[in-house]
């Protein structure tokens, strides 16, 4: 009995110290809100980016003109085709580092770009799926009603479509704050980064990057209860 | 309300486990030496007898035959890749000592800052990797005899250059290796800096040449070797600190710290040490 209450008080014990020595000694959970902070701003930016920039990517491999089809098509194998941390590299090393313009750029608008990037790959093919399981049916009601082909797009296949893909895009929104996990290769110094920095000084090897996982679960858990509220207020237009 | 107790439970493990590792982690501690007030400078961190070690508790004590070196392999001349193999002054000095007590060596190759979190799990048995010997580092693992003498220096642009002396380092951006005496050095002695912390200091090196750093602060002669290959970069003539190389090694294997210190002396009378410095270009001055 008193070997396990011994054990349960060196636990807490241990538990206090590292907490003092991973969190609170040198404000390091200050140094971990600004790496939040520092993961948020990529994170909303590259989906800003990434939405645009899909929707329109979407829109191109719809379209019938071959050259814009094609164009899409590329960019979507090359994006989808190659790992997010080495177009990263790429972005930053070379693109950014060999064009005088953008060397003055924050390493962040680096980042949001890199990620911005990558991700409307992946939305335009999202999207796409959403758009193409919308019944034909629902198309020629809508040419037949007299509408154009782009009005039959823009009131009836897309509204639905979109519905159809929120799932998807809220996978990816998680997919997304966890992939900017990776900004550290280029010294931004975002969530993942700030605790590595702790775990260099502390050597622990639990406690800062436990504390970090924590922080992502909850930003992916209250962005999936979110948009899951959102889904279910699309959902009730299904009710008949 | 039941997101908020399914959080919470989440929460609770999570800390649950931290608590648990920082226990197991203590336990480790214990059978130390004591290191109390050493003094780095002096070198005087040997509270080991090294006389007349007998090599083959070593492979015992360990209970295992292959003898592992951690290193950052971004460091030449200490350890560099050559050919995709890994080389250099502490590659040699570790396979020195593998030889001296038996064993089979092998290296791995990992992030500067990630070197002591692997020694003290196990998946290394030590750190060659030019580790300075700081306290904060020696809280945590036992270091050897000093072994070479380093300094962190700054690296800035041939041209255009607004760093000049240390005391223009202030509110500069400074580009620096993730974990290093040099991030710890700007971290604390240089008021607003901009710091920029890279996995490897050729990429902080990079930024500095294509204009977007002010400064890289970093080992002298892995700087001189960074400048050596690019043209546009020069090191400026000022140590900013004094530190030592030493090994590092789990605070439970003191017989691995007792050989090592046996063979790094063997290499010092046989003339070894010096052999092996000159043929990666290092100052014999500076080797202890």
């Amino acid at each position: 009995m008193n070997s396990i209450a011994l054990w349960f008080s060196q636990l807490g014990e241990s538990f206090i110290e590292g907490f003092e020595k991973n969190l609170i000694r040198q404000d390091r959970w200050l140094s971990l809100l600004r790496g939040l902070g520092v993961t948020v701003e990529i994170t909303v930016g590259a989906i800003i980016i990434g939405t645009v920039l899909g929707i329109i990517l979407c829109l191109m491999k719809l379209s019938s003109f071959k050259p814009f089809e094609k164009f899409s098509q590329a960019y979507i194998r090359v994006f989808r085709g190659t790992p997010a941390v080495v177009q990263l590299l790429i972005i930053y090393f070379g693109v950014f580092g060999s064009i005088r313009a953008l060397r003055g750029l924050p390493k962040v608008a680096a980042a949001i770009i890199a990620f911005g990037l990558n991700s409307a790959a992946y939305i335009a093919e999202l999207l796409r799926g959403g758009i193409v399981a919308v019944d034909k049916g629902q198309v020629e009601a809508g040419r037949s009603l007299g509408l154009s082909s782009w009005q039959t797009m823009k009131s009836i296949v897309l509204p639905q479509g979109i519905k159809i893909a929120l799932p998807t895009y809220t996978q990816e929104f998680i997919t997304l704050i966890k992939e900017t996990a990776i900004a550290g290769y280029i010294a931004i110094e975002d969530l993942t980064k700030k605790g590595d920095i702790i775990r260099s000084r502390t050597f622990a090897p639990w406690f800062p990057l436990v504390t970090v996982a924590v922080v992502y679960l909850v930003l992916t858990t209250t962005l999936e209860i979110i948009f899951g509220r959102v889904e279910r207020r699309l959902r009730e237009s299904d009710k008949r | 309300m039941k997101l908020t107790k399914l959080l919470a439970l989440v929460l609770v493990i999570a800390l649950a486990v931290c608590a648990f590792a920082a226990c197991g982690g203590n336990d480790t501690e214990q059978p130390q030496t004591n290191l109390d007030g050493v003094n780095p400078d002096t070198g005087d961190n040997s509270n080991v007898n090294t006389d007349g070690v007998d090599p083959t508790p070593v492979i015992t004590e360990l209970g295992k035959d292959t003898l592992v070196m951690g290193t950052n392999a971004e460091f030449e001349p200490f350890e560099y890749r050559e050919n995709d193999e890994i080389v250099g002054y502490d590659v040699d000095t570790a396979k020195a000592i593998a030889d001296f007590v038996g064993m089979d060596f092998s290296v791995e190759d990992m992030a500067f800052d990630s070197l002591i979190t692997a020694l003290n799990s196990g998946q290394i048995d030590m750190v060659v990797a030019g580790m300075s010997v700081t306290d904060e580092r020696l809280e945590q693992v036992n270091f050897s005899n000093p072994y070479y003498r380093a300094a962190q220096v700054i690296i800035v642009p041939k041209e255009g250059a607004t760093v000049a002396s240390s005391a223009d380092l202030a509110g500069k951006k400074i580009g620096v290796q993730e974990g290093t005496t040099g991030d710890i050095y700007v971290e604390e002695n240089v008021e607003n800096a901009d710091l920029n912390r890279f996995k490897k200091a050729v990429d902080a090196a990079i930024d500095l040449a294509n204009g977007r750093l002010d400064a890289v602060v970093l080992d002298e002669q892995p700087a001189l070797r960074i400048v050596a290959q690019n043209d546009a970069l020069t090191v400026l003539d000022e140590a900013l600190t004094e530190e030592e190389y030493a090994i590092a090694v789990r605070k439970d294997n003191p017989e691995l710290l007792s050989a090592i210190n046996a063979c790094l002396d063997d290499l010092a009378e046989t003339g070894k040490t010096d052999e092996l410095l000159t043929k990666y270009g290092l100052n014999v001055e500076d080797a202890e």
